[in-house]
């Protein structure tokens, strides 16, 4: 199921996922304005808006794209990131989104390095459509993707957990309490 | 009004509920666990303090995981005593694993409960059980989808454990061999009466009806949520992951956040058997029936129940997308889960019984000291608890343990001294099924209580000279604590039984209960029974110079102005005067019990032994002796010492 409707979005004729709640209001949409160059212009500027809130979300950005271009199109809190070519899925998009809405703002380095896997990961198992907009927000993500991110999440937590054990311990001994 | 009328068991019954899962269990034994104090003032008891007794059930049959294998062992004993005092009461256990129980094992129910007992099995419509099974499978880890799950247990259903056949006999069968046809009871479940389930438990523990109330615990996956766990699943199952480790990662992550995080809006689709299955489910449903009616038990309800199936089965249970609200749920859970395990580790966490070592049973535990390292209080407080341990499966004595016991046995003298050391401790003590456990405590402290002996014990030699001595020889006694090219403590104790067998136990200032909730669990002994008593106080400097001063002679004896009574009672003082300090070290000297301590804690890693607590709690340095201090002080300073100390005593009388 996705939000929206094809035939509410004149953008793109096969554009499943179509005109979004998030969009902001008012913002320029292809083929709405009278004239060819302005309208050119203007959708130009919202290609833009979408990749910046690309990078922003995979950076550490929690608003929706219609939030976040209203708010001014903050830069993201986190470490920038390479623009992916091609970007990832919205639904993908949508779940980092959320994830970065649940972590507390001030999160230590783990919880930032975990993330960033999930955002690597995403990059690698979720590649969008060029053509298709990457803000769209659906309402339902493939279970097989989300199954990756999950196994992701557990590859990585188990290797950390093991690693951080293996700091504690000295090689030379069984016991823990070695000064 | 009910459509059950049972009468109640006699009292003094045990009634063990053994299942079905997946057929209100969790909510049974939430409503029995949320009202355990007043059911007991109704006759009925639920011993113990978890939600089931899974636990002690494990351990009984020896499936505990090496997790849970100690805590088993606990809830086990407690539960025997529990059951030992049940008197007229009636009790209940449950847990649903009981259903996967052999002949052999279901006859170890029956000497656990004794003859006095009742079998309760609950069992529902196959058409509602399996798709429960199924979801709670992929909670651990089952990669398959529901309808080919459902399709190869339909091919073989003793693959579903509750129905296997392992001795040959079916789930009834073995129950009703063991404690008789008449003593079993199976419940069949239906939708149309949902109240049955509370109605038989009611009825048979002779409880009025009403009394348990709804307790749901256990809501289950839908399918979108078992579809979402199942693709983690599918990827990650090569990668062998301990269960215990799946569990924490897992069900406490992704899993509980969906379960507790995510309301299934109406019509969210759950596991349901598909069409092409719908006449083998409904035919294992009959087969299940037969089984029942042939061994011959009581049956609430129609057998007819066990082979309903849906009436309007779906094609099939395949899932491609997921609502984006239960994916970020389950997301999110992942990642906070993560975060918190990962971090426990990297903080230096560590359980606190992280490399506690479980004696054998039979075996026997011996503590060797040194002095001053706690011995006192240990020996206090296992002697306190002698009851409750001998309860426990846990003797007082240096005798052999009887099987299936444990033996507790301590010396501080075994440590170090000459007559009674290592080598004097017989041989007989230290067969292969024993385990030595040394208690250390900051050296500096160690040394001055030992100090503080002499002097109690007649001995009037200067704190300096003695402490030189001691430092020289690597330790109080004739035996090194430690020595870097001669036997010490640990080199000869781990020579007679070898550094497997030795444990080295180091509680932390802050974690003083360490000194007896080690060796407890090492004797597997629930937590709790054994509590720490008051710590006695160090000798302070003012008695240590009175003492010194009175051993000089007669001369002494009158210039201390102290009877011997009062001396008795100035050192059995609990309190001193806050400006009554402890003995220190001279400056001068505490480098080198800094050297020792050092040198004892390379010798402990050295050897391989256990360590318990914290090893590095031997180099907190004791007090610096200060100038004015009087142990090493003028004869004359010592009496004006002891004039002091008379006048604490005087204080201490017009107080009272």
């Amino acid at each position: 199921m996705t939000k929206g409707s094809p035939l509410t979005s004149p953008e793109r004729p096969d554009n499943r996922t179509g005109h979004t709640h998030d969009e902001p209001p008012g913002a320029p949409r292809a083929g709405s304005g009278s004239g060819g160059a302005p309208v050119a212009a203007r959708s130009a500027d919202v290609a833009d808006d979408r990749r910046s809130w690309v990078l922003a979300v995979l950076a550490g950005e929690a608003r929706p794209f219609a939030a976040w271009v209203a708010a001014g199109r903050p830069a993201a809190p986190g470490t920038p990131v390479a623009a992916p070519e091609p970007p990832p899925t919205a639904a993908a998009l949508e779940l980092v989104r959320r994830l970065n809405a649940a972590l507390p703002p001030d999160g230590d380095e783990l919880l930032a390095t975990l993330r960033r896997d999930v955002v690597a990961d995403v990059l690698r198992a979720a590649p969008g459509d060029p053509d298709a907009d990457p803000t769209a927000a659906p309402d339902e993500v493939d279970a097989s993707l989300v199954g990756e991110l999950l196994a992701g999440v557990l590859t990585r937590t188990l290797a950390l957990e093991d690693e951080a054990r293996a700091a504690l311990r000295p090689p030379t001994t069984w016991g823990s309490g070695a000064a | 009004m009910s459509d059950v009328v049972l009468p109640p068991l006699e009292p003094g019954t045990t009634l063990v509920h053994i299942g079905a899962h997946k057929t209100g269990t969790s909510s049974l034994q939430g409503a029995f666990h949320d009202q355990r104090e007043a059911l007991a003032a109704l006759g009925v008891r639920y011993p113990g303090r978890d939600v089931n007794h899974a636990l002690a059930f494990r351990a009984l049959f020896g499936w505990a995981s090496a997790e849970t294998q100690t805590l088993g062992q606990h809830r086990l004993g407690d539960l025997r005593a529990a059951l030992a005092q049940t008197g007229d009461d009636r009790a209940l256990l449950s847990s649903e694993e009981l259903t996967w129980a052999t002949l052999e094992e279901a006859r170890g129910v029956r000497d656990l409960v004794g003859p006095r007992s009742h079998v309760v099995l609950t069992l529902r419509d196959m058409g509602g059980f399996l798709p429960s099974m199924w979801q709670q499978a992929v909670r651990n880890g089952e990669p398959l989808g529901f309808d080919e799950w459902l399709a190869q247990r339909l091919r073989r259903p003793e693959r579903v454990r509750t129905f296997h056949r392992e001795d040959g006999t079916f789930l009834t069968h073995r129950w009703a061999q063991v404690f008789g046809a008449d003593a079993v009871t199976v419940v069949v479940l239906q939708r149309s009466a949902p109240a049955r389930l509370f109605t038989v438990f009611e009825q048979l523990l002779a409880l009025p009806a009403g009394t348990l109330a709804v307790s749901e615990r256990n809501r289950g996956m839908t399918l979108p949520e078992s579809e979402v766990v199942r693709q983690l699943n599918t990827r990650t199952r090569g990668m062998r992951i301990p269960a215990a480790r799946r569990r924490s990662l897992v069900y406490a992550g992704p899993v509980t956040r969906m379960l507790h995080d995510w309301q299934p809006p109406a019509g969210t689709p759950r596991p349901t058997v598909p069409q092409r299955h719908v006449e083998g489910v409904a035919a294992l449903g009959r087969l299940v029936a037969d089984e029942v009616r042939a061994s011959g038990v009581r049956v609430v309800g129609s057998l007819d129940e066990l082979a309903r199936v849906p009436a309007a089965p779906p094609a099939s249970n395949d899932v491609v997308d997921v609502p984006m609200d239960v994916a970020g749920i389950a997301l999110v859970g992942a990642v906070l889960r993560a975060h918190e395990v990962v971090a426990r580790v990297g903080s230096g966490h560590r359980p606190r019984f992280a490399d506690v070592r479980l004696v054998p049973a039979p075996g026997r535990l011996l503590h060797v000291g040194p002095a001053h390292t706690g011995g006192e209080r240990l020996r206090a407080a296992f002697a306190a608890a002698a009851d409750a341990l001998h309860g426990h499966g846990v003797d007082l004595t240096a005798e052999a343990p009887g099987p299936g016991r444990r033996a507790f046995v301590s010396d501080d003298a075994w440590a170090l001294a000459p007559d009674t050391g290592p080598d004097a401790v017989p041989d007989a003590l230290l067969d292969e099924r024993t385990r030595v456990l040394v208690t250390l405590r900051p050296l500096g402290d160690l040394l001055l209580g030992a100090y503080a002996d002499h002097l109690r014990a007649g001995g009037r030699r200067p704190l300096r000279s003695w402490l030189t001595d001691a430092l020289a020889a690597g330790g109080p006694g004739p035996l090194p604590l430690a020595s870097a090219d001669g036997e010490d403590l640990l080199g000869a104790w781990t020579r007679r039984v070898g550094p497997d067998a030795v444990t080295v136990l180091v509680p932390r200032p802050r974690d003083p209960a360490l000194l007896v909730d080690a060796p407890a669990r090492m004797l597997d002994l629930p937590t709790g029974v054994v509590r720490l008593g008051r710590a006695h106080r160090a000798t302070t400097d003012l008695e240590a110079a009175v003492l010194r001063l009175r051993h000089r002679g007669p001369a002494g004896r009158v210039a201390s102005g102290l009877r011997t009574a009062e001396l008795r009672t100035a050192l059995g003082r609990w309190v001193v005067p806050p400006d009554e300090v402890p003995l220190g070290v001279p400056a001068d000297l505490q480098p080198q019990v800094e050297a020792l301590a050092r040198l004892l804690v390379e010798r402990v890693t050295d050897t391989g032994v256990g360590v318990v607590g914290r090893l590095s709690t031997v180099l907190r340095p004791a007090r610096t002796a200060e100038a004015g201090d009087l142990v090493d002080a003028t004869p004359a300073r010592q009496a004006g010492a002891a004039r002091r100390l008379r006048a604490t005593l005087d204080a201490r009388g017009k107080d009272r």
